[in-house]
């Protein structure tokens, strides 16, 4: 496994302290933590907006080392609360205008175009404005956006938040998706544990460090340390957990039907 | 704190509804953040609508309307203003509130959403997510409003907030008899935290339910495209598929206990 990023020794404005950790490349990181722990703030670090020297490292090259257009390539980072306003009035017009500066010949970009609207599923709202769409819609465009300059890591503020489950869910398997056509690395900072449970990878940030590291599953089992920082589990990794302690079933259980299968057997 | 909507028509809407402050309401649906706007009362829709027995005229309608406060998703920078306080100071201002220490009613209605008064003087762009989310409902009851409602207000918020959250609208609508009214997709929230349910469909009050019993009506609300919460759906099948003896529970303790007793 090759290394994406080595961070080391970390210390941040009283909010981080000595973090170390890696990321792996072409895998999807998420880091999870309670309330003000700092999620943003991290990934506006890693992501080069909050520069700091001799601590994070990117394809073995400290961030500082990278000419900044470099950087730019490499990386792409979507933060919602930073409030994007986009600049044309219409979705096919704000994709074309992005679409123009990454293709060359007309066929590529019309091509590349209807390639993003049906990946996207966004048939049906290329004729609205991009400012007025729900902000399902507007992830999307971001991230069709963000990925044409084809970077080899995106970095991603909680922008499941805002979605529904049935939009989170759409987002992860796109994500997924382009991971694996792309073999992009995605570091994604989550409130939500269901979303960090589809992850390869889960950190969790509390009191300034890092708490724990390791397989997303195997980290959420632990519900005592993480309803003490005020996470909430999601609801069949609680059941099944607080199930086991009974002695009611053997293994956790993430479908309903094979869980009630499970227990009046 | 009740408020009757009679035959109300605004927007190719209609519907009738009573809302009393006995329950915490929960609106959900596709559309809910339309009827939120509705209920605001910015506009006088067609229909007659009464506030504890007082009918709203075109006459008394800005004063009826000074004392309803939607807490929007997320809380707005106004344009000129800067930091926590001058978007207080501005709000007593805007409503001519008669405060006789501005200064500690500001502090205390911090205070209240477990937030520490040096907020004060941060800028809202520097807030967390959830620090914005509290803000935005500490500035809301400055006007001491009769009715509140919140769009979306579990957003962001970890369990701990969730649940400081859900302790101050209890209290305001125990100790002070106001009207909350909490609109959201969030089923799990509505399940755990509302007592009464109105689910929105087709621009109507498609069901007017206690939240238990709306909730477990799983295959109307499949039917009709509303999520159903896991804790729900899990004791539904337990009960269906393996005729198990055990009733639907808002804490998953009290499922496990169940669950216990009847296998």
């Amino acid at each position: 496994m090759k290394e994406l990023m080595e961070i080391t020794n970390l210390c941040y404005q009283g909010l981080f302290e000595n973090i170390s950790f890696q990321i792996e490349q072409g895998k999807f990181v998420t880091i999870s933590g309670a309330n003000n722990c700092g999620k943003t703030t991290l990934i506006r670090i890693l992501s080069g907006q909050k520069p700091i020297s001799k601590t994070i490292k990117l394809l073995g090259m400290y961030m500082e080392e990278y000419p900044q257009i470099l950087w730019k390539e490499i990386t792409g980072v979507i933060i919602p609360q930073d409030n994007v306003t986009f600049l044309f009035k219409t979705v096919e017009e704000e994709l074309n205008y992005t679409i123009h500066l990454f293709k060359k010949t007309e066929e590529e970009k019309k091509e590349t175009y209807k390639e993003i609207i049906k990946k996207y599923k966004l048939t049906k709202f290329q004729k609205e404005n991009p400012n007025d769409v729900s902000d399902f819609i507007k992830i999307k465009i971001l991230l069709a956006e963000k990925l044409l300059g084809s970077p080899q890591v995106l970095f991603l503020d909680d922008i499941c938040e805002m979605l529904e489950t049935k939009e989170k869910k759409e987002i992860i398997n796109l994500l997924r998706t382009i991971q694996l056509e792309t073999g992009i690395s995605i570091v994604m900072v989550t409130r939500d544990l269901n979303v960090a449970l589809e992850s390869d990878y889960l950190l969790i940030i509390d009191e300034k460090k890092i708490l724990l590291t390791g397989e997303p599953l195997t980290i959420i089992e632990k519900d005592n340390v993480l309803n003490k920082i005020g996470l909430e589990l999601p609801f069949m990794i609680d059941l099944s957990v607080k199930l086991r302690d009974y002695n009611l079933v053997e293994k956790t259980e993430l479908d309903i039907d094979r869980m009630v299968d499970n227990i009046w057997k | 704190m009740e408020i009757k909507l009679q035959n109300i028509k605004a927007d190719d809407w209609e519907f009738s509804t009573t809302l009393s402050s006995e329950n915490i309401i929960g609106i959900t649906g596709s559309e809910y953040e339309k009827l939120l706007e509705i209920l605001r009362l910015e506009k006088l829709p067609e229909g007659n609508i009464t506030i504890n027995e007082t009918e709203v005229t075109p006459e008394n309608h800005l004063d009826i309307y000074k004392t309803i406060s939607i807490i929007e998703k997320d809380l707005k920078k106004i344009n000129y203003l800067n930091t926590i306080k001058e978007h207080m100071d501005y709000i007593i201002n805007y409503y001519h509130l008669q405060i006789k220490n501005i200064e500690k009613k500001e502090k205390d209605s911090l205070k209240i959403m477990g937030l520490d008064e040096s907020l004060l003087e941060r800028n809202i762009t520097t807030l967390s997510s959830s620090e914005r989310k509290k803000v935005a409902l500490a500035i809301g009851l400055l006007s001491n409003p009769d009715i509140i409602i919140l769009d979306d207000p579990f957003k962001f918020l970890d369990n701990k907030s969730r649940k400081r959250m859900i302790m101050v609208l209890q209290k305001l609508k125990e100790q002070f008899h106001k009207l909350i009214i909490i609109g959201t997709q969030d089923v799990d929230c509505l399940y755990q935290y509302t007592n009464k349910m109105l689910f929105v469909k087709n621009r109507r009050i498609f069901l007017e339910a206690q939240t238990e019993e709306g909730y477990e009506r799983v295959d109307y609300l499949k039917r009709n495209g509303f999520p159903v919460p896991e804790r729900v759906l899990f004791t539904y099948k337990a009960i269906k598929k393996k005729k198990a003896k055990i009733e639907y529970h808002k804490d998953i303790r009290d499922i496990i206990k169940d669950v216990y007793k009847h296998i």
